[in-house]
C-alpha cells in the first residue's frame, strides 16, 4: 500500500511525546509493554509505563532522555522504556484509548480533539512560546507576515488551517499567499520551489546553517499564534483514577526534572541524545548542540522561568484560550486544563 | 548462456551501471545550485561515513519485511486457492482483498497502532503492501493451468482437488513469482511506511532524519541502500524462479482467463448470485467493523462506526455539506488517478514489450522502476515535485510510479508466456521481435494485462490520494489528511469508505470488461 501521512503534529512541531503505558490499556488483550523488567517497586502508582516519544530520537526530547538516563523514573518506581516516534505517530487517540497514558501535542490540537469528543486534558506545557516560524533564504528574506503577500509559502497540509487564519486575523486574504505543500523536508525552499518554509525556530534553520545555507525567521507567535506547544495531555478517566493519577504526578515530576539537568547542560544533553538515545541515527554532535541550546530559549520562557519547567500559570492559560478561540477553536481553562498535576509534582516549590 | 555470452552479458551491466552514473554526475552538476542532487562521490562518503548504524537499521527493517512478506504472500496463496476452488468465495472476498489495498493509512493507522503491540503495526503495513499483488498474480496463475489437460483429469473422474494440486499448482508457478517479484521492494516499501509511526531504528528512520535536517547526501545514501536491498529481493526471487520453471516462456501451454468464470445459466441467475455477492461482502466488512471497534473497545472519538457514517453522510442538517466537501474532492481524486492509471498503464505496458523484444533493455529499466517503487514517495516527492511541479502533470508522474512497477512485470511477464512455438512461427516466416509482439504475445498477455489493469486501479487510486496529499495539495488525499490533524474522524472515514467502495466499484468494471475481451478475442479461455 503506497501510502502514508503527515507528520501529525508540525505546528506542536517537534511532534507529541505520547507515553505508551501498556499495562493500563483497557484492551490489555492486545496491547502489550515493549518493557520486560518488572516493575521497580511495588505501591500506589508504581510500575511499567512506556514512553512513546513523537518523533525520532533527537535533542528534541532530551529532558526525558536526561530523566531516563538518572534513573528519575526509577527514583519514582516507575519502569520506563522510552520509545521513539515517527512522522505518522498519533497521540490524541493513544492516550484516549489508554495505550498511552500520557502524550505531548499543542494545545490549538488538543482542543479540536477534544471539541471532537476525545476526553482529554493538558496536564503541563514544555514550550511556552510557539516555535513555529516562517523561515526564508537569507538572499530572498521574507521578514514579516504582510510580506508573505504574492509569495510561495511551502507548508504541511496539516498546517494550512492554522496558518490561514493567522493570516486572515492579520487582514491577509489567504488567496494572496499561494500554498505549497511539503513535508518536513527543507529542500523546496533551497531549490527555490516555495519562498518562505513553515518549519520550527529551534530547529530546521540551524540544520540548513549548518549546511551552509543561511536563513531569515519570524515566529507566528509575534503574529497572535502563541499557544504553548509539546503540552502533556492525559485522559480524564486516568485522571480520575487514583492510581494511575499518581503514574502522571511521578511522570511529570521525572520529567521536570530531566528538562531541569538538561538546560542546566545543554551540550550535556545533547551528547547524550547522541551517543545513547540517537545512536542508530548517527546524529551530528554539533547540530544537535546548537539546537539543543536553541530549545533553551523557548522552554526557559514567560513565568516557566519563575514557575518553575512546564508550569501554566493562570495568565498563560488565560492567553491561550484566547488564542485558540481566535482561531474559531472552542474550548474553556475548565475544560482543558487540569493543573493539579504540577501542583501535586512540585509541591509549593518551583524547582524539584 | 556459455561463457562468452555470459561475460558479454556482464560488460553489458557494468556499462549500463557506468552509464547511469555519469547521467547522475552530469545531473549533480546541472542542479548543483539546488542543492537537491548530490554528486554520486558525495553519497558514497555519506554511506561510508554511516557504515557503523547501517547493519542495525538494515536489520531493523529486514525483520519488519521479512515478516510481512511471509505473512502476506502465504495468505494470499492461501487465499487464491481457496478463491479457485470455491468461486462463491471469490465473490465474496474479493472486493475486501481490494479494499485492503486502497484504504488510506490515515484511517487505519491509529487503530493498528492502538490494537497491535510492538512492531507488529508495521510488519502489517508489509504484508498489507503486498498481499493483494499476490492474490491476483496467484489466481491468475492457477487459472492459467492448460484447459485440455483440466479436462482430461475431470473426464477421467478427478476431482477439483486433483486439478489442482497436479495441474493448477504447477501453472500457478510463473505467474507467482510474478507476483513474489512484485512483492519484495513493496514489503520493503511497507515496512519503511510502518517505521514513520514510530521506531527507534531502521532505514526509515534513518531517512526521516536525514531529510529533516537537509543532509541530502544521506538521504539519497539511504535510499540507495534500501533500493539496493528491494533490487536483491527481486533478484532473489527471480533466481528461485528461474531454478523452479526453467519452462517458464519456453513451454506451449495456453493460458487461460484470470477472473472467476461467471455463473454460465442464465443472465438472471448471474445477476442474482452477482448481488448476493456485493451484499455478502457489505454484510461482512459493516459485521467486522463493529466487531474491531466493540472488540477492542475503541473509543467513538476516533473510532467511528459504520453508523457513525451514514449518520455524517446522510442525516443531520449538515450532511448535504460533508457530501458535498467529500464528493468534490473525490471528482478531483478520480482525475488524478484516472490520467495517472492510464499513462502508468501504457507507459509500463509499451515499456514490457520493448522489455520482452529487446532483453537487454531490461538491465537498464528493472533497476530503475525497482528504486521507484521501493523508495517512500515522502522522500522522491521533493525531487519530482522539482522537475514535473505540483500541478496535474506532477500528480501524473506521482500515480504512474505506484502503478507502474506492478503492472511492468505482470504485463512482461504475461507477453512471456506466449508460446514459443507460435513465437517461431513468425520468426521464421521473416517477422521480427516488435510483430511477435504484436501479433502473438500481446494476445496471450491478454488476461495478464487485465490482471495488471485490475492492480492498476487501487494502485491509481491510493496513488492519487498519496501525490495529492505530497504534491498537489487538493482532493481527498489532502482533504483526509486535513481532518485527520484536526481529529475530524467522522469526515476522515467517511472519505475513506468513499475511496474504497469507488475503488472496489471501478475494480468490477474493469473485470467485466475482461470478461467481454476475453471472451470475444480468446474465447477458449474462459473456463
Amino acid at each position: 500500500m503506497p501510502s502514508s501521512f503527515s507528520r501529525r503534529s508540525f505546528l506542536s512541531g517537534v511532534g507529541g511525546v505520547s507515553l505508551l503505558a501498556a499495562g493500563t490499556a483497557v484492551l490489555s488483550a492486545c496491547s502489550s509493554s515493549t518493557s520486560s523488567s518488572p516493575s521497580a517497586a511495588a505501591g500506589a502508582g508504581s510500575g511499567p509505563v512506556n514512553f512513546q516519544l513523537g518523533w525520532i530520537a533527537n535533542v528534541e526530547n532530551m529532558g526525558l532522555f536526561m530523566a531516563d538516563n538518572a534513573g528519575y523514573f526509577k527514583d519514582e518506581g516507575l519502569d520506563v522504556t522510552l520509545t521513539p516516534g515517527g512522522p505518522s505517530v498519533v497521540v490524541e487517540p493513544l492516550i484516549v484509548s489508554g495505550k498511552a497514558l500520557v502524550g505531548l501535542d499543542s494545545v490549538d490540537t488538543i482542543a479540536k480533539a477534544r471539541n471532537e469528543g476525545a476526553a482529554l486534558k493538558i496536564i503541563a506545557a514544555t514550550m511556552q512560546t510557539n516555535p513555529t516560524a516562517i523561515m526564508s533564504l537569507a538572499s530572498k528574506p521574507v521578514n514579516t507576515l504582510q510580506d508573505l503577500v504574492g509569495k510561495r509559502l511551502g507548508m504541511q497540509q496539516s498546517g494550512a488551517e492554522i496558518v490561514n487564519t493567522v493570516l486572515k486575523a492579520n487582514g491577509i486574504d489567504p488567496a494572496d499567499v499561494t500554498m505549497v505543500p511539503v513535508q518536513f523536508d527543507p529542500s523546496p525552499l533551497v531549490a527555490g520551489e516555495c519562498d518562505a518554509f513553515v518549519s520550527l525556530l529551534v530547529n530546521q534553520p540551524i540544520q540548513l546553517d549548518l549546511q551552509g545555507v543561511k536563513t531569515t525567521t519570524f515566529t507566528l507567535s509575534e503574529y497572535g499564534y502563541n499557544v504553548w506547544a509539546d503540552c502533556l495531555l492525559a485522559n480524564d478517566q486516568a485522571l480520575a483514577d487514583k492510581d494511575k493519577r499518581e503514574q502522571i504526578v511521578k511522570v511529570v515530576r521525572a520529567s521536570v526534572r530531566g528538562w531541569q539537568d538538561a538546560l542546566a547542560d545543554t551540550d550535556a544533553a545533547a551528547k547524550l541524545v547522541v551517543e545513547k538515545y540517537g545512536k542508530s541515527l548517527n546524529l551530528d554532535l554539533a547540530a544537535q548542540q546548537k539546537t539543543a541550546a536553541a530549545f533553551r530559549s523557548v522552554i526557559e520562557a514567560g513565568e516557566a522561568k519563575t514557575n518553575g519547567l512546564l508550569t501554566m500559570s493562570a495568565e498563560g492559560i488565560a492567553a491561550n484560550i484566547t488564542t485558540i478561540n481566535s482561531l474559531g477553536v472552542k474550548g474553556t481553562a475548565e475544560e482543558l486544563f487540569d493543573t493539579t498535576v504540577l501542583k501535586d509534582a512540585y509541591a509549593g516549590k518551583t524547582h524539584i | 548462456m556459455n561463457a562468452a555470452t555470459r561475460r558479454t552479458a556482464w560488460a553489458r551491466t557494468a556499462l549500463v551501471v557506468v552509464a547511469l552514473v555519469a547521467v547522475w554526475w552530469i545531473l549533480a552538476g546541472i542542479f548543483a545550485d539546488l542543492r537537491v542532487v548530490p554528486t554520486p562521490w558525495a553519497v558514497v562518503e555519506a554511506i561510508w561515513t554511516d557504515r557503523d548504524v547501517y547493519s542495525g537499521n538494515i536489520a531493523t527493517t529486514l525483520g519488519e519485511t521479512a515478516v510481512g512478506f511471509l505473512w502476506g504472500n502465504l495468505l494470499a496463496i492461501v487465499l487464491a486457492m481457496v478463491f479457485v476452488q470455491v468461486p462463491a468465495m471469490e465473490r465474496l472476498l474479493l472486493r475486501i482483498a481490494v479494499a485492503s489495498y486502497c484504504v488510506p493509512l490515515v484511517a487505519i493507522a491509529p487503530i493498528l497502532v492502538i490494537v497491535l503491540p510492538g512492531n507488529a503495526p508495521k510488519e502489517v503495513l508489509a504484508g498489507l503492501s503486498v498481499f493483494f499483488t499476490t492474490l491476483t498474480a496467484a489466481v491468475l496463475g492457477l487459472r492459467s493451468a492448460d484447459r485440455s489437460a483440466i479436462e482430461l483429469i475431470r473426464s477421467l473422474g478427478g476431482g477439483s482437488f486433483l486439478v489442482l494440486r497436479k495441474l493448477r499448482l504447477i501453472a500457478a508457478l510463473p505467474s507467482l513469482f510474478a507476483g513474489l517479484k512484485i512483492a519484495a521492494p513493496a514489503a520493503l516499501l511497507g515496512a519503511i511506511i510502518g517505521e514513520y509511526l514510530g521506531s527507534s531504528s531502521g532505514l526509515g528512520v534513518m531517512l526521516v532524519q536525514a531529510q529533516s535536517s537537509f543532509q541530502v547526501p544521506r538521504t539519497w545514501g539511504v535510499a540507495l541502500v534500501i533500493s539496493a536491498l528491494a533490487g536483491l529481493g527481486y533478484a532473489i526471487v527471480a533466481v528461485i524462479a528461474r531454478r523452479l520453471t526453467p519452462w517458464a516462456a519456453k513451454d506451449v501451454s495456453v493460458s487461460v482467463g484470470s477472473v472467476a468464470p461467471r455463473v454460465s445459466d442464465g443472465r438472471l441467475r448471474a445477476l442474482g448470485v452477482g448481488a448476493a455477492g456485493v451484499a455478502g461482502s457489505i454484510l461482512l466488512v459493516v459485521a467486522a467493523w463493529y466487531a474491531v471497534i466493540r472488540g477492542f473497545a475503541l473509543d467513538p472519538y476516533f473510532a467511528k462506526t459504520p453508523a457513525d457514517v451514514a449518520a455524517y453522510l446522510f442525516a443531520g442538517d449538515e450532511a448535504a455539506d460533508h457530501r458535498h466537501r467529500l464528493l468534490t474532492s473525490l471528482a478531483t481524486t478520480l482525475l488524478d488517478a484516472g490520467v495517472g492509471y492510464v499513462v502508468g498503464m501504457v507507459a509500463a505496458s509499451l515499456v514490457a514489450c520493448v522489455l520482452v523484444a529487446v532483453r537487454t533493455v531490461e538491465q537498464v529499466v528493472m533497476p530503475l522502476a525497482i528504486v521507484l517503487r521501493s523508495i517512500p514517495l515522502v522522500a522522491l516527492t521533493p525531487l519530482l515535485a522539482l522537475i514535473f511541479g505540483r500541478g496535474l502533470l506532477g500528480v501524473t508522474v506521482i500515480v504512474a510510479v505506484v502503478t507502474f512497477f506492478a503492472t511492468l512485470v505482470t504485463v512482461s511477464e504475461g507477453l512471456r508466456a506466449a508460446p514459443a512455438l507460435a513465437c517461431e512461427v513468425i520468426t521464421s516466416l521473416g517477422g521480427g521481435q516488435l510483430t511477435v509482439t504484436r501479433k502473438v504475445r500481446l494476445l496471450y498477455a491478454l488476461p495478464s494485462l487485465f490482471a495488471s489493469a485490475r492492480i492498476a486501479i487501487p494502485g491509481a487510486i491510493a496513488g492519487a490520494t498519496l501525490a495529492e496529499w505530497l504534491a498537489s495539495g487538493t482532493g481527498l488525499g489532502s482533504l483526509l489528511v486535513a481532518d485527520y490533524t484536526a481529529s475530524r474522524f467522522a469526515s476522515l472515514w467517511s472519505g475513506s469508505v468513499l475511496i474504497v467502495l469507488v475503488s472496489v466499484g471501478l475494480y468490477a468494471i474493469v473485470a467485466m470488461l475482461e470478461r467481454l475481451v476475453v471472451a470475444r478475442y480468446a474465447p477458449q479461455r474462459v473456463d
